[in-house]
């Protein structure tokens, strides 16, 4: 069961004292899914609530490989059959002073620092062409939309998401301010939050 | 307590006459009584159920939520009525570096959660394989007035305590303030509730146990300055 972002909406449109989306006084529809999104991948940062495998197909040559839109950090690599270390640009300088142009039937490391955040780099380079890899990674939700609403998440965090989206357009500047509701939306998103954590921290 | 008996009380504490309701709407009441059970049910894990889940030949990934749609976490794996023991990927490359092979193909042993509805089993089944799985889950939501929540009914009242701070949240600081000692007694109502259900997990070895996080970060809140009168 997921979570559906127009049912959340729909529930914080009583205490943003609103009946519909078209008369929010202070509030945008687009803010209070940005505000969602926002609770749904600060969780999703903060331990491994989404889990998903991508396939990175080998290209015989020595560039870095785009990481999946969504990635935020690396579970598993696993490569000509085995699971594969995961090695910093420092680790490569000093296996191999030659590591951005080494190339091997064989990849046995990879690295996540040596070509910006987005990119992937597979050490040595494959020189087969088409052969996969298998990359588990921990990542974040895309974000849900008026036309895209539903949330691939469980149904016990739409109360996580409904105070922490609350406490946000609470937190506004402005007339709409109340920084008492903020405050309160705040501790109940930290119990929550910390429930989360117990659940789902470790990969 | 039913339905409509949850609501009725949550609008009478928030000061409405419940049969003609003017500030707060039943509406309103009706989607706290189930905010409140989902928390409480997330909190404490009290609620379980069952379901087969079938994992594909060489699946190293297994969305579980189309076969459990109100999964929360795993208790019990069992496979031919051998329990399957829960680990980590990192465990499972420790065990056999190679396990992804199509060669290293099994019958499951172990098993690990990756995010929070991804199941891996360890080794890879070499064909489609049936594990029965016990699990936390969240309640099945209230739409009718006779029905009542799926949690122990002596901590139904706690229901309507959390309720009524969800309500206030329209209203701000005063009535905020009086629902904010609801909230401690719902949370000291869910507290009792997951020591219970801690017990009965590690009798029945449950691979889950219900967070207490939340409750030592809950005792040590700086609850806002305006809120503590």
């Amino acid at each position: 069961m997921a979570v559906d972002a127009t049912a959340v909406i729909s529930q914080l449109l009583p205490p943003l004292v609103a009946s519909s989306v078209a008369n929010l006084a202070w509030w945008t529809e687009a803010e209070l899914y940005a505000n969602i999104n926002d609770a749904a991948n600060t969780l999703a940062r903060s331990c491994v609530l989404v889990g998903e495998e991508a396939f990175i197909v080998y290209q015989a040559e020595v560039g870095p490989y785009d990481l999946p839109e969504l990635f935020l950090a690396a579970i598993d690599l696993v490569a000509d059959r085995y699971s594969r270390p995961q090695t910093s640009a420092a680790g490569l300088d000093a296996i191999d002073p030659g590591w951005r142009s080494t190339m091997a039937d064989e990849v046995l490391r990879y690295s996540l620092d040596t070509d910006g955040p987005d990119k992937i780099r597979l050490y040595p380079a494959p020189t087969i062409a088409d052969l996969t890899a298998r990359l588990i990674y921990r990542g974040r939700l895309p974000d849900a939309t008026a036309l895209s609403p539903t949330m691939a998440l469980p149904s016990c965090l739409f109360e996580y998401v409904w105070w922490d989206a609350l406490g946000a357009a609470r937190e506004k500047e402005g007339k709409a301010a109340m920084p008492d509701v903020a405050a309160v939306a705040k501790q109940v998103t930290q119990i929550l939050g910390a429930a989360a954590l117990d659940l789902w921290s470790t990969d | 307590m039913t339905f409509a008996e949850l609501k009725t009380e949550a609008l009478r504490r928030a000061g409405e006459n419940p049969a003609l309701p003017r500030f707060y709407t039943v509406a309103e009441a009706a989607a706290a009584i189930n905010a409140a059970q989902n928390v409480f049910s997330f909190l404490t894990l009290c609620l379980e159920d069952t379901a087969d889940l079938t994992i594909p030949t060489g699946a190293v990934l297994t969305p579980i939520s189309p076969m459990a749609p109100r999964w929360i976490a795993p208790l019990r794996l069992e496979l031919d009525a051998q329990k399957l023991q829960p680990g980590s990927l990192a465990q499972f490359r420790s065990l056999n570096p190679a396990w992804m092979d199509p060669s290293q193909r099994d019958a499951p042993q172990r098993y690990a959660m990756i995010g929070w509805q991804n199941l891996s089993a360890f080794p890879s089944p070499a064909i489609d394989t049936i594990i029965t799985s016990r699990f936390a889950t969240a309640p099945i939501q209230l739409v009718t007035d006779d029905q009542e929540p799926e949690i122990p009914t002596e901590d139904h009242p706690a229901l309507v305590d959390f309720a009524l701070l969800r309500m206030t949240a329209k209203e701000g600081a005063e009535p905020m303030t009086a629902a904010l000692g609801g909230l401690r007694s719902f949370l000291a109502v869910a507290k009792r509730r997951m020591d219970t259900v801690k017990s009965r997990s590690i009798q029945l070895s449950y691979d889950t146990k219900p967070s207490e996080r939340w409750f030592t970060l809950m005792e040590g809140a700086k609850w806002p300055s305006m809120l503590q009168q």
